[in-house]
């Protein structure tokens, strides 16, 4: 291979995607740290003396995102705390692994680690769910309850912020996804690299302009402990197809990922369409479009031996709901715990 | 990972099967519409139509859409423009047919068709034999046609004198002309083929303003335009979707752009055209096909989605017709390339500068010092292109700003 693009003297061990420069192994490290220095910095993402949760899945975009940041932090002074909340969907199997891998990360990053199982914040594991409405719509509910998890949890833990490690493919593929199924609002607000949620804790996304690739080459040559799984159950058609299509467009050029974040951030909706205005769950407190929430809906379902509930029409679901005595979450007490505060 | 991430994908699940998946239902006994006719047309694979509903939906669909938006004027010039195929087809009849009618909904504007000749690709012969068909063929609809070459308004610096002619065999087709144009796809498919859909925008704008016509209907279907729209998001052009997917096109201050055929899909006016006798003239389009151009992937793409979940496709023609355009401060910055307004950055960090700083801090010896906030990292301040065609404008021959 040729000679790194920054003189060094080195031999280039990697060519970068984004840009399609040539980097030695020692230039690739600073380049990649430093480029999401500067996201942190020019994007303004965390304030001096902050508490951050990290969330971690132990897949190699979290630990890559906890090891950055606990890099950056000492070298630049960020004067952050960082704490590490891993999501338990409880199916057997699926996190034992990549639990231990984010103890892993406890140890080696030296950052305390909360795990929030779906049975502390919603009553259920995935594994009963999947008991009682079968794989063809577990998704769904994995998909609601894990959208919420992280929130739930940071409110929990009190923190400031809540760092996630999306890269750029997954911001791309995200833009795509929206387009398909028609998801406006999803598709306005998905590029944005600080996301409001309900409790007032930030989302972040360091790792916004990253490339997978990249944060796989850089785990390989730092040599992380990381673990890579794929959910067992079936994947989303539309970001099945999202993701094909991104996968193809990135064969011809890779820089195709930043033209669709750029597009992503610069498109506009429409004033006068139909946006769902985000309010508050009248149950749970949680952000969502409705006056109950999707994850309620589903818990209300599950609690009361109708899973199919929320899973059809929305019009359907509210009639049944109104037709039914109002206890928060089919009385699991989980959403109360959070309005309340 | 589970393709459930963080963000949560949820959806509801309708326009997620598989046609396949779905039982066919059996053929109506009667028409949907009239209720008497035995049906022969089933659209959207649940409408049947008889024959002549189906025909009369059809053009009612139409001039619906034109009807809508109000925008041309009785005794108008509408230049048409004709590249062939079954869409082709369709058009010319809708006009004919309705300019025709001696009934108050009568169409009141004037068509003129424009050919732009830009196979380069074929020999001599076949093109002279592809311009006389579509003069022959013209003469059926009774339309005038005017015919100009891509190549050779590439070559003379997209300049107005190009030559526009009743009289197609005084247009120049000597093979060299295509040379700069194969250059251009030698060093990347994707930004020629977006070099051209550019370059055909100024030509037909230049044409009509010669011609006099305030108008230019555009012969996209709704598939072109499903594409055109993952085009854009591909090439950073997604600010431009609503000018370059809506029904219309008012970048120039003269001309607009109509997209009258973008609620038709090609099995409709293959139909429509098949059940009025008309045979369409089918030209070798473009260059082979390949998989190597954003553009060809694309559309594969959406024809699969067409094939196997046609509701999708309807679903991303229903995102583009809900974006609009930002509101630009400053409405005076326009791109001297697309002629699309230059996006406003509305955030503190940009894709753009994001990019600038990876090359910069990968290709200089230090590390960027300075002050991280602040430095552009080589970010042009007054760039005078949009995002995506600062990375054409390396390719266009001619970089004269001259307006079109
Ligand atoms: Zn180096
Ligand atoms: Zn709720
Ligand atoms: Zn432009």
């Amino acid at each position: 291979m040729s000679e790194c693009s920054r003189k060094c003297g080195s031999t280039a061990v990697l060519k970068r995607p984004k840009t399609g420069d040539k980097l030695c192994k020692e230039c690739f490290f600073e380049a990649f740290e430093n480029e999401i220095h500067f996201t942190i910095t020019r994007a303004k993402l965390f304030r001096p003396g902050s508490t951050v949760a990290v969330a971690a899945s132990g897949g190699k975009d979290s630990t890559v995102l906890a090891y950055v940041l606990k890099e950056l932090n000492r070298k630049y002074k960020y004067n952050l705390k960082f704490i590490l909340l891993s999501i338990d969907e409880g199916i057997t199997g699926y996190r034992d692994d990549s639990l231990e891998t984010v103890k892993q990360n406890r140890d080696d990053y030296e950052m305390p680690l909360k795990i929030m199982s779906y049975k502390d914040l919603y009553g259920w594991t995935m594994d009963e769910i999947v008991t009682e409405i079968g794989r063809k719509n577990n998704c769904t509910f994995c998909g609601v309850f894990r959208r919420q998890a992280l929130d739930r949890g940071a409110h929990l833990l009190k923190v400031d912020y809540l760092a996630t490690g999306h890269n750029a493919d997954d911001i791309a593929e995200t833009v795509l996804m929206n387009i398909l199924r028609g998801d406006l609002a999803r598709l306005s607000r998905c590029t944005s690299i600080i996301t409001d949620s309900a409790d007032g804790i930030p989302r972040v996304k360091p790792l916004k302009y990253a490339y997978e690739k990249e944060i796989v080459m850089y785990a390989y040559f730092k040599k992380l402990v990381y673990f890579s799984t794929e959910c067992i159950f079936s994947p989303n058609a539309y970001r099945g197809h999202a993701r094909v299509l991104l996968k193809d467009l990135e064969k011809i050029n890779p820089s195709i990922i930043m033209n669709i974040i750029h597009s992503g951030e610069s498109i506009k909706v429409n004033e006068t369409s139909k946006m769902p205005t985000l309010q508050n769950c009248t149950r749970c407190g949680y952000v969502s479009s409705q006056d109950i929430c999707k994850a309620c809906i589903l818990l209300e379902g599950l609690n009361t031996g109708e899973p199919k509930l929320g899973i059809g029409k929305s019009s359907k679901v509210k009639k049944s709901l109104e037709n039914r005595a109002k206890t928060c979450c089919g009385g699991t007490s989980q959403c109360n715990s959070l309005s309340s505060t | 990972m589970c393709s459930v991430n963080d963000a949560g994908d949820i959806e509801d699940l309708n326009n997620t099967g598989l046609l396949s998946n779905f039982k066919y239902k059996v053929l109506a006994e009667k028409c949907n519409k009239c209720k008497d006719e035995k049906p022969c047309v089933i659209l959207r694979k649940k409408d049947a139509y008889c024959k002549s509903c189906f025909l009369t939906s059809t053009v009612h669909k139409f001039k619906a859409l034109l009807g809508k938006h109000k925008l041309i004027k009785d005794g108008d010039k509408v230049l048409v423009y004709y590249h062939g195929g079954h869409s082709g087809t369709a058009l010319l009849h809708f006009l004919r047919t309705n300019l025709d009618l001696n009934s108050p909904k009568k169409l009141r504007f004037i068509p003129v068709c424009l050919f732009i000749e830009k196979h380069y690709f074929l020999s001599r012969e076949e093109r002279i034999d592809n311009l006389r068909r579509i003069f022959n063929y013209m003469r059926t609809f009774d339309i005038p046609i005017y015919f100009t070459s891509l190549t050779d308004y590439c070559k003379n610096g997209f300049s107005e004198n190009t030559l526009l002619t009743k009289n197609f065999e005084e247009l120049e087709l000597d093979n060299k002309e295509g040379e700069f144009m194969k250059d251009l796809f030698e060093k990347s498919e994707s930004l020629a083929n977006d070099v051209q859909t550019i370059n055909i925008r100024k030509l037909l704008i230049s044409c009509a303003k010669k011609l006099k016509c305030k108008f230019i209907f555009t012969p996209e279907l709704a598939t072109d335009i499903a594409s055109q729209l993952l085009v854009n998001t591909a090439l950073g052009r997604g600010s431009h979707i609503p000018l370059d997917t809506g029904f219309c096109d008012t970048r120039n201050e003269h001309v607009t752009i109509l997209r009258p055929l973008r609620v038709f899909d090609i099995k409709e006016l293959a139909l429509y055209n098949h059940f009025c006798n008309l045979d369409a003239i089918m030209l070798q389009t473009d260059l082979p096909k390949s998989q190597k151009s954003i553009q060809n992937l694309i559309e594969n793409f959406v024809i699969d989605l067409q094939t196997n979940f046609p509701a999708t496709v309807t679903t991303v023609l229903k995102t583009g017709d809900k974006l609009s355009m930002k509101k630009n401060k400053n409405e005076n910055r326009i791109c001297y390339i697309c002629q699309s307004p230059i996006e406003v950055a509305c955030q503190q960090l940009t894709t753009d500068e994001a990019i600038k700083y990876s090359h910069q801090i990968s290709t200089q010896p230090e590390l960027v010092g300075g002050d991280i906030l602040k430095d552009n990292f080589g970010t042009v301040i007054d760039t005078k292109t949009c995002f995506s065609c600062s990375r054409i404008e390396q390719f266009l021959i001619s970089t004269s700003t001259e307006k079109v």
